[in-house]
């Protein structure tokens, strides 16, 4: 048996445990570290609306080199990789390691492709000549949709430990905590995505 | 299969899935552009509180975060409507 | 570990954090017109004549700042000594928090005596190599980052492992300085730009950057002394 203070959770450590739903999901330092994240875009979406107000004609006609159906397949990308990241979670919890394995597998698998979509746009743009120099509007595209890449890539390190401990660790209470904390990270990485994706690409001036 | 369907995570994420697609088609296809950019960026809103509220499970205790990010949605979903509504006024 | 008296020069190891963030916000901040910093597009003409006029001010700021500028090391000391409880003091973890501490202060060092470089014979100068030299001191302090960052990682990693009830350091405050040492990255853009966000005065590279390191340097402190009041109260039983 082992008390943990840090969740105020008792957990035997070798047996399942089941979410409760009244509890910050994960582990709670996670949160710290998603909210501030969270907020930091908020302010990158402040940064663009304003830039916005001040140049729509600016930022329209560089709108309209952004490919939509690019960004709408990222978003289509990153929500199947969380969902398999909720069975997997929802697999731990069961104590179902290869169902656990599996649905990781298949958040990664999902998920590469976004790198691969991210590599083909942003190449396009800088061979015609487009980087975050070009104007207001690219420098704001490249800089948020870059630090979001760079947060996509720590998720996929993130996923790739998870599955790692999956494969030689017991699904025990300590590993739910570990998974519902990167599941947590991994669908703000997918959330930001959702945001980025109509803010950057699909809103239109008259 | 059919027991993946039932599950409430496959059904948000047909939703999830769905709302995509939609914000996608109405943005590129609507003659009413004010209210189909306004929609889409509605829609977001809603898909942000999805994923928060059945993906990561943020329910509501402790209600301190689940209050901060409502408001942050809040937030976040009136201040690009809101620039986007200045530009064309 | 040595005597209980050891505890005291812990204690004043620690105390050295809030003097050191004292001194500069002070001396390099406000003497050394570093809050914020010019902006980038600022004439050449503009900054050499600020170096001409406030001599004597720039030379006392940075002097003050450059005697300094060593209490940031001697803080990351007294956090190494804490650390070293919770992962045992020959932690990897530990030489890495100390090194990054020590390693932070020669950006610094280094950056601040550009502008006093500037600020010591600054009528025989041309206006372009006094921007330069501040030009130069702000690339310094900026892109230096992953020294402190090396010692963010090291310290959050560190106190996310404490297994005690009550944590010496809590472990949203270490999940908070990782954090920090990933968001100094963003000052990767800084020498791209002269205005806007990401340039060495915008929103995100000046005010949110060092705010989010200045919130974390004195809570940590508070945390710092009182595992140090614990710590004494452990070793007396």
């Amino acid at each position: 048996m082992r008390l943990d203070a840090g969740e105020g959770v008792l957990s035997l450590t070798t047996a399942p445990v089941h979410a409760e739903k009244d509890r910050l999901p994960g582990d709670p330092g996670v949160w710290v570290f998603i909210t501030a994240d969270v907020f930091v875009f908020g302010l990158f979406f402040l940064l663009f609306s304003l830039g916005r107000v001040a140049h729509s004609a600016l930022y329209e006609r560089s709108r309209l080199v952004l490919n939509p159906a690019l960004g709408l397949a990222n978003t289509l990308i990153l929500l199947t990789s969380s969902w398999f990241m909720v069975l997997a979670a929802s697999a731990a919890r069961e104590g179902a390691r290869r169902r656990v394995m599996r649905n990781l597998a298949l958040a990664m698998a999902v998920g590469s492709v976004f790198a691969v979509t991210k590599i083909i746009e942003y190449t396009t743009k800088i061979h015609a000549g487009i980087t975050m120099l070009s104007n207001e509007f690219f420098t704001y595209y490249f800089v948020f949709t870059g630090v979001h890449f760079l947060h996509f890539i720590i998720g996929m390190v993130v996923l790739m430990i998870c599955w790692r401990k999956a494969k030689t660790q017991p699904i025990d209470g300590n590993y739910v905590v570990w998974i519902e904390s990167s599941g947590c990270y991994w669908h703000m990485v997918d959330l930001l995505w959702v945001i980025l994706f109509p803010m950057l690409y699909l809103m239109r001036a008259t | 299969m059919s027991a993946l369907l039932r599950l409430p995570a496959t059904r948000v994420w047909l939703v999830l899935i769905a709302a995509a697609v939609l914000s996608w088609t109405v943005s590129e296809n609507s003659t009413a552009v004010k209210i189909s950019t306004s929609a889409v960026v509605l829609i977001a809103a809603l898909k942000v509180r999805l994923i928060v509220i059945h993906f990561m499970e943020l329910r509501w205790r402790p209600r301190p975060w689940r209050i901060l990010f409502e408001l942050w949605t809040l937030g976040f979903t009136a201040i690009i409507l809101g620039g986007y509504w200045m530009t064309e006024l | 570990m040595g005597d209980i008296s050891e505890f005291k020069y812990w204690r004043f190891c620690a105390w050295n954090g809030p003097v050191f963030m004292f001194v500069f916000i002070v001396f390099w901040g406000l003497m050394g017109h570093n809050i914020p910093p010019w902006n980038p597009e600022t004439p050449a003409a503009v900054v050499a004549n600020w170096f001409r006029a406030d001599a004597n001010l720039i030379r006392t700021g940075m002097v003050t700042g450059m005697t300094f500028a060593v209490c940031y090391c001697v803080w990351g000391l007294a956090i190494g000594r804490v650390m070293g409880k919770i992962v045992g003091k020959d932690s990897l973890l530990v030489d890495l928090q100390v090194w990054g501490a020590g390693l932070t202060v020669v950006p610094l060092l280094v950056s601040t005596s550009f502008w006093l470089a500037g600020a010591y014979r600054p009528a025989a100068l041309p206006d372009e190599i006094l921007q330069l030299l501040y030009d130069w001191a702000w690339l310094l302090i900026d892109l230096a980052y992953s020294v402190t960052t090396v010692q963010l990682f090291a310290a959050g990693v560190a106190f996310l492992q404490d297994k005690r009830l009550v944590p010496l350091v809590p472990k949203w405050l270490a999940w908070y300085g990782i954090w920090v040492g990933f968001m100094f990255v963003a000052e990767c853009l800084m020498p791209f730009f002269k205005t806007g966000a990401f340039a060495r005065d915008g929103i995100l590279n000046f005010w949110i950057e060092f705010s989010i390191w200045f919130v974390w340097a004195p809570l940590l402190t508070v945390y710092i002394l009182k595992a140090i009041t614990r710590l004494e109260q452990e070793a007396r039983v």
